[in-house]
């Protein structure tokens, strides 16, 4: 998710700067324990118990909150317009990818259309974001 | 909301980045509050007449902004 420093009010700026430090050990935290739980479950000379696998599985959660707990703590920081805008692109953003992905799966059912991870699912959401702030943001120009 | 937000700045000579400043706001929300785009929440707006010293119902009025 990102911000332009120079138009988020001067308590943003500040506040932003955290947020793009902060946000970057959590990414980097985030990929090494993807990593780590990828290793464990792929590559151990012995079959783990399924309640093991699901904890290992679950471990990247504990980033991916962390990365949820700095965008709130930054959300709470821009002004009320930005505040807005920001909420307007998510409710965008989760309309549009959560009725596309709905509708997909009537056509994956039914017309037997590729099946489509639900990893993407996520990532899908923060582009559909970005490319909702892009115009909402346009709105108040 | 109609306002008088551009023309009480103008008095003061303040630039919009210099009332963001003030408000603690972004320009860009100071911007879109001039041009009618965005009405702002009743702190915002009770910020707003401290800055400039004024009532609210001096700087904002519930005319609706009629496209010339």
């Amino acid at each position: 998710m990102t911000c332009e420093t120079d138009d988020l009010g001067p308590k943003a700026k500040q506040a932003s700067r955290a947020y793009r430090r902060n946000m970057a050990i959590a990414a980097v935290v985030y990929i090494a324990v993807v990593f780590g739980a990828v290793t464990l479950i792929r590559h151990m000379p012995f079959s783990l118990p399924q309640w093991a696998v699901i904890l290992i599985a679950l471990t990247p959660l504990i980033p991916a909150l962390m990365m949820m707990r700095i965008y709130l703590t930054f959300f709470r920081s821009i002004d009320e317009l930005n505040r807005r805008m920001h909420s307007e692109s998510w409710l965008i953003s989760a309309a549009v990818i959560g009725l596309g992905s709905f509708t997909y799966s009537f056509l994956e059912e039914w017309a037997h259309l590729p099946r489509i991870d639900l990893v993407w699912i996520f990532p899908a959401l923060i582009f559909a974001w970005g490319v909702a702030m892009y115009f909402v943001r346009r709105r108040y120009k | 909301m109609k306002n008088r937000l551009k023309v009480l700045r103008a008095e003061r000579n303040w630039s919009q980045a210099d009332l963001a400043d003030r408000l603690e706001v972004s320009r860009q929300s100071v911007n879109a509050i001039e041009t009618g785009k965005y009405d702002p929440s009743l702190p915002l707006a009770f910020k707003i007449a401290r800055v400039f010293g004024a009532q609210i119902e001096q700087i904002f009025s519930d005319e609706v902004e009629t496209a010339s």
